[in-house]
């Protein structure tokens, strides 16, 4: 289970996230929808650790991590996968040293078995352990992200607009990858995306953001049934039932 | 039959040895809205960027025909279509933050075209609620939204007769998006301008297009109408249409596509 309670962010000293608070527990997951600059991905950075100005608490299965540096203890066990797979991976490590490299920093045994179950997990063969990400399509590139937050056993993975740098056909696939990793592993995800069908298909419960606030938070039910309190809510709704011009 | 604004048979489209668009034919009169959908590298935006002479150096292009307003142009004579840029057709990209000028204010680039007067009234012309202060912005200065109707602005400045826009929402947020294509919806309405509309989301260009045409590989694997899209017929388009997560399907898996090279070659 993971718990965000007061969570506030700033930058600079400018506050970007205020009164934040939710919980996802395990195999389920959290959506978090709004437009640029509403604080979805800020809130995401900083469950991660990867903002400093932080102030209210995170915890999984009851150990607060909030003060520990991203990567450091039981802070390991939040994940996060970005939008472009492309700029989170070092382009001159092969999938290999990718993978190793994160069981390493986790100080974790059983290195290459590891990076095998891993791979094979995210439907990855073992012929690409010698490949560059370069050498990789988006798709799969995207895999090995998810491979890469897979491998140290985390309690929940973060992801950032996992699915919009893809291909309709290959956004499937991966949003296919992760509900099994979910079922399959009992995994926590936070999803952040502008795209509310796919956080409807995907989430058990949805927070409309706005100006660093949760304004509302919704079920996939309300979302099919048009239920918003706030008009802001009822617009993201009739703006993902697409474009009308004859109406 | 209308007589054709644009009318465009048997393109080709190379890079060296590597054909990236094959046999692309569209036929097009004032005030109708072609979508072409397809996902990266199936040569949506090279086979329109083709038609304004804006291909990269190192792609050469043919077709059988290539007429445009009545007049006859050849593809493979990129300097020559310049003639066409502007007044016959305009283009609209993406990401206004690229596409316009950082040096000069949003203004003084509309104003190139058309001088300041006429610049102001547009820029009131595509929602902009102060004409004057935008009209002095650098484009860094402007939001999304902003900067897409800035580009609308000035492609209007020339008057056009074909707008192309090529994923001209993508980069918005999905509400401004919204004010984004209910202001191109009005233009064209009522200048009898004629739309290709680049898109990758088959449900955007269903919504707003008469015609659909769907590429796949640097092909047309199907022509459908826009309103019988749920009724597609090629395997591409169904498998397109029915990946898309909906909410009401929530968590069940989704069916994927499996390609089939024959599509390639069809």
């Amino acid at each position: 289970m993971i718990r965000v309670d007061d969570l506030a962010v700033s930058y600079d000293g400018r506050r970007v996230v205020s009164d934040v608070a939710f919980a996802v527990g395990r195999g389920q997951a959290f959506g978090l929808v709004g437009e640029s600059g509403s604080g979805k991905s800020s809130v995401l950075r900083a469950m991660a650790g990867l903002v400093r100005d932080v102030r209210g608490l995170i915890t999984i299965d009851g150990v607060d991590v909030s003060r520990l540096r991203c990567g450091q203890g039981a802070r390991r066990r939040l994940q996060m996968v970005f939008q472009d797979p492309y700029g989170s991976l070092h382009p001159n490590h092969r999938v290999e040293r990718v993978l190793g490299e994160a069981v390493d920093i986790a100080g974790l045994d059983r290195r290459e078995e590891r990076i095998v179950d891993a791979l094979s997990a995210v439907g990855l063969g073992e012929a690409f352990m010698r490949r560059y990400p370069h050498q990789m399509s988006g798709g799969q590139r995207q895999r090995l992200a998810i491979a890469r937050a897979l491998i140290v056993e985390p309690g929940a993975i973060l992801l950032d607009e996992p699915t919009s740098a893809l291909d309709v056909s290959v956004r499937a696939e991966i949003l296919n990858l992760l509900m099994r990793l979910r079922r399959e592993r009992g995994i926590a995800m936070v999803m952040v995306s502008h795209d509310l069908a796919i956080v409807g298909w995907f989430c058990d419960q949805v927070a409309v953001m706005r100006n660093g606030r949760i304004v509302e938070v919704l079920t996939p039910e309300d979302l099919v049934a048009g239920r918003a309190r706030a008009p802001y809510t009822a617009e993201l709704i009739g703006a993902s039932r697409g474009y009308r011009w004859r109406v | 039959m209308t007589p054709a604004l644009l009318d465009i048979e048997g393109l080709d489209v190379a890079f060296g040895d590597r054909i990236v668009v094959r046999d692309f034919s569209c036929r097009l009169s004032a005030g109708e809205r072609l979508g072409i959908v397809g996902e990266s590298g199936s040569g949506k935006s090279l086979s329109t960027r083709a038609l304004m002479g804006l291909l990269p150096p190192r792609a050469a292009a043919r077709s059988r025909r290539y007429t445009f307003d009545g007049a006859t142009y050849d593809v493979a004579q990129p300097k020559a279509l310049a003639a066409l840029r502007g007044r016959g057709i305009a283009l609209v990209l993406q990401d206004p933050k690229v596409a316009l000028n950082p040096t000069m204010t949003a203004g003084a680039q509309i104003a190139e075209v058309c001088g300041r007067m006429r610049a102001l009234e547009l820029l009131a012309d595509v929602g902009l609620r102060e004409p004057e202060r935008v009209y002095d912005q650098f484009p860094g200065t402007l939001s999304g939204g902003m900067g897409q109707r800035v580009m609308i602005a000035m492609m209007l400045a020339a008057e056009p007769k074909l707008l192309i826009a090529d994923e001209p929402t993508s980069a918005l947020d999905v509400t401004v998006a919204q004010g984004v294509l209910a202001l191109l919806d009005e233009i064209i309405a009522a200048r009898r301008m004629a739309l290709i509309l680049i898109s990758h989301d088959l449900d955007l260009a269903g919504a707003f297009c008469d015609q659909i045409l769907v590429m796949y590989a640097g092909r047309i694997v199907e022509r459908i109408g826009a309103s019988a899209l749920e009724r597609a017929r090629h395997p591409y388009t169904r498998g397109l249409l029915q990946c898309r997560p909906r909410i009401e399907d929530r968590g069940r898996t989704l069916p994927t596509l499996s390609r089939d090279p024959a599509w390639s070659h069809e």
